[in-house]
């Protein structure tokens, strides 16, 4: 993903807008690094939400919101990755290709279910690490900080 | 209307019960879905979501977040800083106004709210405290001199308000700069204010020579908002492009002329902006599928017409001081990104069509993004400064009230005074 980011930002610097394709391969790696990165967000627990209530509430309270948290939006995005594949179908049966380049653009717009797909994986990963274990998980990697010191 | 309020009530308990926004966003739309237009097939959300973050004019984004991470780590803060605070460190309030015009200046370069308070903040605040300034006023003078950047061009704040609703971003871009530097010239009066009342000493005045090697350090990174703000002004480059050159120009100072950044970092520094980038971009997805559902079902007229009682025919004034009221309070509670994909589809149209310019509109309603965001209870400003000062949150807000009520003021000038933003157009 990384590597996306540099291609994307040398594509546009040295090829400028002169050259049709660059935009939309910009375009792509937009799309590729939205969806991928986002599952990605996932493990860092970088998603935006808002918090202060749920600081609020005692262990428990928080320990079931999260559990609660992660296993709908676990569920949502395993929904929108349904939704994604038929939508991907349907591109792919209309046989578009991208105007430039000519790649077919349902291989581009895979990217979207494979990284929503990805997305549910992880929050049903950190759904089932907040149930098998003692702490809050904000992710399978993130523990949450505000309480962890306080306990050790 | 029914259908606006069940949303509505979907979107805020989603959101109180600390979901992702992105879930809030979708959960709300789905809710449409599933009530009201049920012959519609879902793979609408979708279509939408994808065609949500296709706009050329985002490519934008991660590239002025890629710029700002690498002058972020690199030194250019430094020596903006030191540049202006040889140039007005020794006038009384020397130091706030010192940190007010880096966190603008820094601004112009970075285009973040959150990245100019590390870059600034970080060094300036201990600094402020040890000069005998309160340290709620130096907190809060940071915080709030930080929410300029969403007004000087680049600025993502506006970037995603031309997309959604269609403005020029170059225009938006030049429209800012107006407000920015009229909030910022406030700020330094408050500061001098404060320094005079509580007899502040002043730093001694830095003579000439050291003025200018100052200057001379700081010459590169001041080319950047001449670089930006010239180029679109004068019509030699789209705000896509200029993006593309202020990652090179940044790359070229950091790594090749200062040499604090090596190569090898660049590999973190491009996997933080992917992250940054997938979330905000997720976000702008999520918006699109969200603002297609709501004129789909012809929301906005019926929100600002029933509800609101507002018109078209209403006075542009009325209309005004009802969206800065919404996105004043949007801002309180979530992020301004958010904010502005959920109700510029609502409120854009009604106030072009009232006869409001849009420039004048997208730059009044992000500085209603920019207040809210500093603003208690749930300013996600606030919060990155209590992370990153780690102070608790009740301190952190003690000082913003007179900060807020400035603020507050220049958006009643700024709705009398649409000049203001629209001289340089």
């Amino acid at each position: 993903m990384a590597l996306f980011t540099i291609a994307n930002v040398l594509c546009r610097t040295f090829f400028g807008t002169s050259i049709a394709f660059a935009e939309e391969i910009s375009k792509f790696l937009i799309l590729f690094v939205t969806f991928i990165g986002s599952s990605y967000a996932v493990t860092e627990a970088r998603h935006i939400r808002m918090s202060a209530i749920y600081d609020m509430q005692s262990d428990s309270v928080r320990k079931f919101l999260m559990c609660l948290i992660t296993l709908g939006t676990s569920l949502l995005m395993a929904a929108l990755t349904y939704w994604a594949i038929d939508y991907v179908q349907v591109i792919a049966k209309l046989n578009s290709r991208s105007a430039s380049l000519n790649i077919p653009l349902y291989l581009v717009y895979l990217s979207f279910p494979i990284g929503l797909g990805l997305t549910s994986i992880k929050y049903f990963l950190a759904f089932l690490k907040n149930l098998t274990s003692k702490d809050i998980h904000l992710s399978v990697k993130e523990k949450e900080h505000r309480k962890a010191g306080a306990q050790t | 209307m029914s259908l606006a309020l069940l949303m509505m009530t979907v979107m805020i308990v989603l959101l109180f019960l600390g979901f992702p926004l992105v879930v809030t966003l979708i959960c709300a739309s789905l809710t449409a879905f599933f009530v009201s237009f049920e012959a519609l097939p879902l793979v609408i959300i979708p279509q939408q979501m994808i065609g949500g973050i296709q706009p050329a004019a985002l490519i934008a984004v991660p590239m002025f977040i890629l710029a700002a991470e690498i002058m972020t780590r690199g030194k250019t803060a430094d020596s903006l800083l030191n540049l202006v605070e040889s140039f007005v460190g020794h006038l009384r309030g020397g130091l706030p106004i010192t940190a007010a015009m880096s966190c603008t200046l820094f601004g112009a370069i970075s285009g973040s709210t959150q990245a100019t308070v590390v870059a600034i903040g970080q060094p300036l605040r201990p600094k402020l405290m040890q000069n005998g300034y309160s340290d709620k006023f130096a907190t809060a003078l940071i915080i709030n001199s930080s929410d300029i950047a969403l007004l000087i061009p680049p600025s993502i704040g506006l970037i995603v308000y031309g997309v959604v609703s269609g403005t020029s971003i170059g225009d938006l871009f030049l429209g800012g700069i107006g407000p920015g530097l009229f909030v910022l010239a406030c700020f330094c009066f408050y500061s001098w204010i404060v320094a005079k009342k509580y007899k502040v000493p002043t730093l001694p005045q830095k003579n000439w020579q050291e003025r200018l090697s100052f200057l001379k350090k700081a010459v590169l990174p001041l080319g950047f908002p001449v670089l930006i703000i010239g180029g679109i002004y004068g019509g030699f480059f789209s705000p896509v492009e200029a993006a593309a050159l202020s990652v090179l120009y940044a790359l070229i100072l950091e790594c090749i002329i200062y040499r604090e950044l090596h190569w090898r970092e660049l590999g973190s520094i491009a996997f933080q902006t992917g992250l940054t980038t997938a979330v905000v971009f997720l976000l702008v997805a999520a918006g699109a599928a969200f603002s297609w559902v709501i004129s789909y079902a012809q929301l906005p007229q019926i929100i600002v017409n029933e509800s609101l009682g507002l018109s078209a025919s209403s006075s542009p004034t009325s209309i005004m001081f009802t969206m800065c009221i919404a996105y004043f309070v949007g801002c309180m509670f979530v992020d301004p990104i958010v904010v502005i994909l959920i109700l510029a589809p609502i409120f854009h149209p009604i106030a072009v069509e009232a006869g409001l310019h849009p420039v004048h509109v997208g730059v009044l309603v992000t500085l209603q993004a920019a207040i809210g965001s500093a603003t208690p209870p749930f300013g996600c400003d606030i919060f990155t400064a209590v992370a990153i000062f780690k102070k608790p949150y009740l301190e952190v807000i003690r000082g913003t009230p007179p900060f807020i009520f400035i603020l507050l003021l220049v958006t009643l000038v700024m709705i009398f005074v649409p000049e203001l933003s629209l001289f340089l157009l």
